[in-house]
This record gives structure tokens, C-alpha cells and sequence, in this order.
């Protein structure tokens, strides 16, 4: 049976595209499906940094495209999950290197190989953009609690509907602390403006940082409250869709709640 | 802080996260910089053999340039089979003509 | 029993002509038909821009070349196309949502009525244009433009930018049932942002003593007053 074509998009750049990315895969790979992620930041290539596997490239998707090396030669294992593979963008060539066909076709290879391939998109709208969501069957756009990012969303994903493709949104980094205090766009504010389909929501955890440093999966910390967000995404995307969303602001201390009743009290 | 972390910061123990990412960013930036198009290899490799020739005979069909990669550490290995030394007058003309 | 549609049919959209044909005929019977309603329009056809909608039917490009050829030299008609090319992708949920939302845009275009009424939610970088009117049932998002000779009614939020009467229309007004606007032109005038009391309830800006203002419209509905209904 085909795999699925997932590109993960967002406009505004350092979102957590590429952390949602390879998250994702590996949550993924981890349930049981052969997994590619693919990273389209041609010449700006980071998905390899944060798997911890950049000493281990020799091909690239520029060289797979240009045919110097099979699809399989340039894919590389992940050091710790299995059925994980990491095709790597080049990083002296830039973004117009790739065409629009050689994205249909390298799509299609990728359909045959593997369960999921997750397209890393670069920021921006341009030709980057162009090709990562070019023949993609499904998108996820991430986005945080900011009116920047969320604007740029939004451009995202009128331009994904105006290409047919129907997106899906996952809102990253939040801070419960801080949309208590009304410091911050709650999710619900996000998706009345964006309304698309909800399909995770992420919060601002410290044990990212860590994964990134050391190139360990964030899905294999334990305690990591965006670990468990990201499996729990993964569960959605493959075969569970109505898996409820949580929410991190329902995650109060028992007094917080007593503290939150009384506020509400006054100011009624 | 957790108590784990506090005996670690006290003892200087540099295996935190954060060590770990410098060491591998210095790592991936040479690595980076590395990476060359295909046709810089080329014409590097023909400069390198105009200017070898000046000096010795060399075989130019086995003649093979390359970028090493381990481990910490990258060189530039250029393997040239030597026919034998050019005598040195003939230098200073090649020079001046080239 | 269903009724036989007519292999050709023509209309007018925006400042093209139409055609509506059924591609899985030949070629011959096609050009036939397109002689009847061409002949009617004589000289109007003349260097007119056509386009060629094979429907639900599939064209392929030979034939709408042939048609095309044929057009110019008979009738003299400008420029000939296919309709503007949907995507095809494999099948995936709310696929039906995302085309009609590519085609929604390209109706926009064609659209030439006094009052455009538009239903959905105007995207980040998009922009409606009316030539006269223009009613949105839906929300105008940060980011998206609307645009037109007349009023601008928005049946929902209004978070972008509004520019009504242009270009010249000083009693166009903007009314939105929660305005909060980036920005709002009236014929010359701009305003930018609105006061943070605004918002959640139904106002509309209007062109007073040179100054674009806001007002309640519940309250202050100057409408209300006139003697008897007026055209806009």
C-alpha cells in the first residue's frame, strides 16, 4: 500500500518545524512504520543536527534528485529507532537547485519506500515552500501563541487550500503560566482565527533544549510532557484521529483550580 | 535545581547536555564548510595538476583528488603518480611562459 | 428520463466568454456548435478573450488547440484557453473543502454584479474585490485586504484592512459586526487601527467633516433617520 507525503510547514521561521519534524518521525517509527523525514531547507540544513546523525552524511536529496545515488543510498538510519531514515538536505547549494517535477517524482519514490515521509519545509513562501508542499498529500502547519506567527499561519494556509491540500494545525510552545495571566494567545484565541482542524498542542518544555544538544529524541525522554504530545500526535495521524486533543492549561494543581474559582468569583 | 543537578554543577562534571552540543556544532561547521560543489573539486583539480607539472612529470590519467571525512578531524588527499623531476631551466621558462 | 443538455453553451463572465462543452463529442460536432451562438455575436466576439470549460467531461490539449485554431480563424476571437487547471492529488479528507476554496478565488475574479456576497473566511494575503459592494458572511482575517467601489458589510469579524468607496465614494461606509481593523480607507481617507474599545459589537466607520469615525451601530444608526429607503 502507498505511504503518505506529510509536509510540515509554518511561514514564520523557528517555530519548531524541525523539532515537530523529526518528533513526529520518530513517535512514528517507534509505533511500528517505516518513517522518512526529509529535510527541504536546501542549503540551510538543520533536521540532521537535531537527530544527532550529521557525521553521518554522504548523500543528500539534492544528489538523490540529481540521480548521483540511489533514494536508499542517501538514507540514513537512525542511530537509536528503528525503521527511521534521515534524508538530508545539501548545504552549498541553494534553494532553485530543486524543480517542482522533481518533486512529483521524488514523491513518488518516496510513497513506494516508506510508510510516512515528513517533508521538513524552510520557512517563507518562496520556492522552498514551492517544492516542499508541491506534491505532498497532507500538511501540518505549526505554529505558536504569537500574532506573528499565527498571521503567517494563516498566509500558510490559505495558500495550501489555494493548492489543494487540506492542513491540519499543531500550536507549539505553549505556557500555560502565562495564558493564565492573559500573557498569552490562548490556543483557543489560534485556532477561532485559523480554523482549521486541531490536531496537537504542544507545550514550551525545557527538555527540548536538552534533545537538541544531544541529538536524543525528545519521544524517548521520559517525563517530557512535549515527548508525550508528539506520540500522541503520531497516534492521530496514523489510525487514531479522534484521539482528544488535551489540554496543558486542564493540567492545574489541585489549588490552582480552587485559586481559579475564587478569581472567577470576583469578577463576576 | 534538582539535587542531581546541583552535585554536578559543584563537581565541574562536563558531561551536560550542553558540552555535548558545542563540541558537536564546532564538528558540523568544519563539516559544513566542506561541502563543495562538484565542479570546485574539478577545477581545483586541474589547477593542481598545471602547477605539479611545472615541477615533475606526472601521470595525469591516475591522478586522483579527494575530501577525507573522520571522526573530528577532514584533509584534502591528492595522490600523483611521479614520472620523474623536470630539470630546473626548464622551469623558469615554463614559468614565464605560462 | 434526464434531459439533454446542448453540447455548447456560452455566457459571459467578468470580460470573457464562457463555454461550457461537453468534450467527449468530436471535434467536428463541437466546431458546429460553436458556430450557432458565435454567429449571433457577430462583431462583439471579435478579439473577445474565451475560455473552455470542458466540465466534467475531460479535454485533452490537442483538442482544445483545434477548437482554438478554429475559433481564431472563423470568428477572429483574442486569446482561447482551457479553464484554469485544478490540482489533482490522491484523495484525502476535506479534499472537497480545499478545491472549492481554489475555485471561490477564481469566481472572485470573474465576478462583475453590483454587491459581491462572499461566505468563508478571508485568508492572510488574500484580497477580495468588489466593484461595488461587498458582503462577507465570514471573517476578515489580520492580514487579508477587502476592496471595493462601495460599502464593505462584514457578517463576522473584520481584523484586516477595509478600503471601501474606492476610489472615490465618500459616503461608503465599513461596517463589520466586530470591527477591529488593522486599517480602513474611505475613498482618499485612511485610519489606521482601532481603539481598544472597539470590537464584539456591531459598528461602522463612516466619512465625517474628513475624518474616517466609528460608531456603534446599534446606537448611532444614522440610516435609521432617512425618510425613506435609498439606493446605495
Amino acid at each position: 500500500m502507498d505511504g503518505k507525503v506529510i509536509v510540515v510547514t509554518s511561514g514564520k521561521g523557528g517555530v519548531g518545524k524541525t523539532t515537530v519534524t523529526a518528533s513526529i518521525g520518530a513517535a512514528l517509527a517507534i509505533q511500528g512504520k517505516r518513517v522518512a523525514v526529509v529535510d527541504m531547507d536546501i542549503g540551510l540544513r538543520n533536521l540532521d543536527v537535531v537527530m544527532g546523525l550529521e557525521n553521518r552524511i554522504v548523500f543528500n536529496v539534492v544528489d538523490v534528485v540529481q540521480k548521483k545515488c540511489k533514494l536508499k543510498q542517501a538514507a540514513i538510519k537512525d542511530r537509536k529507532i528503528d525503521n527511521l531514515f534521515l534524508i538530508p538536505a545539501s548545504q552549498s547549494d541553494d534553494k532553485s537547485i530543486i524543480k517542482p517535477e522533481n518533486m512529483v517524482w521524488l514523491c513518488n519514490k518516496l510513497r513506494r519506500e516508506y510508510d510516512f515521509a515528513l517533508l521538513d519545509c524552510p520557512a517563507g513562501i518562496e520556492q522552498g515552500f514551492k517544492n516542499a508542499i508541491e506534491a505532498a498529500d497532507e500538511a501540518l502547519v505549526v505554529c505558536t501563541p504569537e500574532v506573528s506567527s499565527v498571521r503567517d499561519a494563516d498566509r500558510v494556509i490559505g495558500l495550501l487550500y489555494a493548492h489543494s491540500i487540506t492542513p491540519k494545525l499543531i500550536v507549539n510552545r505553549i505556557v500555560p503560566k502565562l495564558v493564565e495571566k492573559g500573557d498569552m494567545l490562548s490556543h483557543v484565541d489560534v485556532v477561532d482565527v485559523l480554523s482549521i482542524d486541531l490536531v496537537g498542542l504542544v507545550e514550551m518544555d525545557d527538555a527540548v533544549v536538552v534533545s537538541s544538544n544531544t541529538g536524543n529524541p525528545i519521544v524517548q525522554q521520559k517525563d517530557s510532557k512535549a515527548g508525550k504530545a508528539f506520540n500522541r500526535i503520531a497516534m492521530r495521524l496514523d489510525g487514531h484521529p479522534d484521539l482528544p486533543v488535551e489540554d496543558p492549561m486542564a493540567h492545574d494543581s489541585f489549588w490552582k483550580k480552587i485559586g481559579k474559582k475564587l478569581g472567577r468569583k470576583k469578577q463576576e | 535545581m534538582s539535587f542531581n543537578a546541583l552535585i554536578r554543577k559543584l563537581l565541574n562534571k562536563p558531561d551536560n547536555s550542553r558540552s555535548v552540543a558545542k563540541k558537536r556544532l564546532q564538528f558540523a561547521l568544519v563539516y559544513d564548510k566542506l561541502e563543495v560543489k562538484d565542479d570546485m573539486l574539478e577545477d581545483l583539480q586541474k589547477d593542481l595538476v598545471e602547477v605539479i607539472s611545472r615541477y615533475f612529470e606526472i601521470d595525469r590519467e591516475s591522478l586522483s583528488l579527494d575530501i577525507q571525512r573522520c571522526e573530528g578531524s577532514s584533509a584534502l588527499i591528492l595522490n600523483t603518480p611521479i614520472v620523474a623531476a623536470k630539470h630546473r631551466k626548464n622551469n623558469h621558462e615554463a614559468r614565464a611562459g605560462a | 428520463m434526464t434531459i439533454p443538455q446542448p453540447p455548447v453553451k456560452l455566457k459571459g463572465v467578468g470580460d470573457s466568454l464562457w463555454i461550457t462543452m461537453d468534450a467527449s463529442l468530436p471535434a467536428e460536432t463541437l466546431k458546429q456548435e460553436l458556430c450557432k451562438p458565435f454567429e449571433r455575436l457577430r462583431h462583439l466576439a471579435v478579439n473577445a478573450r474565451v475560455v473552455l470549460d470542458p466540465g466534467e467531461s475531460q479535454a485533452d490539449d490537442a483538442l482544445i488547440e483545434d477548437l482554438r485554431a478554429f475559433l481564431q480563424q472563423r470568428f477572429q476571437v483574442g486569446r482561447v484557453s482551457g479553464p484554469p487547471k485544478a490540482r489533482i492529488t490522491p484523495a484525502a479528507d476535506g479534499q472537497k473543502a480545499a478545491e472549492t476554496g481554489n475555485n471561490a478565488q477564481n469566481a472572485w475574479l470573474h465576478h462583475s454584479d453590483d454587491t459581491l456576497v462572499i461566505a468563508g473566511r478571508v485568508r492572510s494575503g488574500q484580497k477580495v474585490e468588489a466593484r461595488k459592494h461587498l458582503v462577507i458572511l465570514g471573517d476578515l482575517n489580520p492580514g487579508a485586504e477587502a476592496i471595493a467601489g462601495g460599502d464593505i458589510i462584514i457578517l463576522g469579524s473584520l481584523l484586516g484592512t477595509a478600503a471601501a468607496g474606492q476610489p472615490a465614494n465618500e459616503n461608503a461606509i465599513v461596517l463589520g459586526l466586530d470591527l477591529r481593523p488593522t486599517q480602513i480607507q474611505i475613498a482618499g481617507y485612511v485610519a489606521a487601527g482601532a481603539s481598544s474599545s472597539s470590537g464584539k459589537k456591531p459598528e461602522f466607520a463612516s466619512l465625517k467633516d474628513n475624518q474616517i469615525v466609528m460608531a456603534d451601530y446599534l446606537k448611532d444608526n444614522i440610516f435609521k433617520r432617512l425618510a425613506w429607503p435609498e439606493i446605495r
